[in-house]
């Protein structure tokens, strides 16, 4: 059960965290305005099932959740059939990169369950157990997702280095 | 003959933490020999997101829920007031202060003296006319004219109500009509009447309005109020044959 104070505290502690990893998957600051404002009025309405220990993971997977089903239903209004091209193709004409924004084309290529692990795990800190917990997977099946979201992000880095 | 995915699971698990203390060193070691292993290990670790906490007050204002418990907040905040009030005794407005005896007696007996000067009229000051009726004064000659023009005179015509009113007296009257232009009227405003008193007044005046309805009512004959005045019993003349 979740009083209004521990409510009022997980606003305070965790609206930050939330907001930053919804925006760095969505990169729409309403999109993720939204999505944040929905986490925290569905942590309300469940404040009798949600135990105080667990009010992170339970936004963190509330928001991933909410993300994949933002992303299909945008993935619908424009369907982008070669995503991972178009941006490979948008930092081949940046001008001026730096590793951060490839970084971040490289985090929109990834699949939406794996870009969360990814930031989860680098943003968070959080560790599989914990991850998976969040995604509903179990550790092993994190560590593989994980490895290859950063392989993939790593590969990116290396090819656009050649590139420009 | 180590293949290079099983390098990248090798560096992947150094970075993450995942390998004890002799893997650990097996792999330091490495890096430290092979410029390409490092090299490689450096790949890695730029994959890694950093990103600093945004700023989301506004969220945050949306997002919290004003405490209703009694705490601190209440206490300090209830002192802050009674500072307040010690610092700003008030100036009599506030209803919530409380005042000496001697004052509200005080205060009661301006505020009759308010209400009393509200119920007279309006102060008019304007010069009393001059009703010479044992006297009596020539008449202008021009007297009829002056009349026959006075009616003559349409309000279109007027520009102004200067216009309208007369400079003189009127002929054959024997009474000196004021100047209109010189009459001052002057407002009261330091008259102040409460709204709750406002409010009583028009309650009362509406009380007195149903009592005199109900006695002329009493006077018309008409008080006893009839049950369902439409339905009047059809009484079937006995003295008509049907």
């Amino acid at each position: 059960m979740i009083s209004t104070n521990d409510y009022n505290d997980a606003v305070k502690r965790f609206s930050q965290n939330l907001y930053r990893f919804v925006f760095k998957s969505l990169k729409d600051k309403e999109a993720a305005n939204d999505l944040v404002q929905d986490a925290f009025l569905k942590l309300w309405q469940n404040r009798e099932k949600v135990e105080p220990e667990k009010i992170k993971p339970w936004l963190f997977s509330v928001a991933h959740h909410a993300m994949i089903n933002y992303l299909k239903l945008e993935a619908r209004k424009t369907p982008l059939e070669h995503a991972d091209a178009v941006a490979s193709m948008a930092i081949t004409h940046t001008p001026d990169y730096d590793i951060r924004e490839i970084i971040e084309k490289g985090l929109q290529t990834l699949l939406p369950r794996d870009r969360s692990i990814v930031l989860l795990r680098d943003l968070e800190g959080y560790s599989y157990e914990e991850i998976g917990e969040i995604l509903q997977l179990n550790e092993s099946q994190v560590k593989v997702y994980l490895f290859r979201a950063r392989k993939k992000i790593k590969d990116s880095i290396k090819f656009l280095s050649v590139v420009l | 003959m180590i293949t290079d995915e099983r390098f990248d699971e090798l560096i992947f698990d150094y970075l993450e933490g995942n390998l004890n203390s002799r893997e650990r060193e097996a792999v330091e070691i490495l890096k430290a020999e092979n410029e390409t292993f490092n090299a490689q290990v450096l790949q890695w670790k730029n994959a890694y997101v950093s990103e600093p906490l945004p700023e989301v007050d506004g969220l945050q204002r949306k997002l919290l829920i004003p405490s209703s418990d009694s705490g601190m907040s209440r206490i300090i905040y209830s002192m802050a007031l009674l500072f307040l009030l010690v610092l700003h005794p008030g100036d009599g407005h506030h209803g919530i202060q409380e005042q000496p005896a001697g004052k509200l007696r005080e205060a009661n007996n301006n505020y009759k003296k308010d209400i009393s000067a509200a119920a007279t009229p309006l102060e008019v000051s304007m010069p009393a006319p001059a009703c010479e009726s044992t006297e009596e004064k020539p008449v202008p000659p021009t007297a009829p004219e002056e009349i026959g023009n006075a009616f003559r005179s349409k309000i279109s015509e007027a520009t102004d109500f200067e216009t309208l009113t007369y400079e003189r007296p009127l002929p054959g009257l024997g009474v000196e009509m004021p100047d209109v232009r010189h009459i001052e009227i002057k407002m009261r405003t330091d008259i102040s009447i409460s709204p709750v008193k406002i409010g009583e007044m028009k309650k009362l005046s509406e009380k007195q309005l149903r009592a005199l309805q109900l006695h002329k009512r009493k006077r018309n004959g008409s008080n006893r109020s009839t049950f369902m005045p439409g339905n009047v019993p059809y009484v079937v003349p006995l003295n008509k044959n049907f």
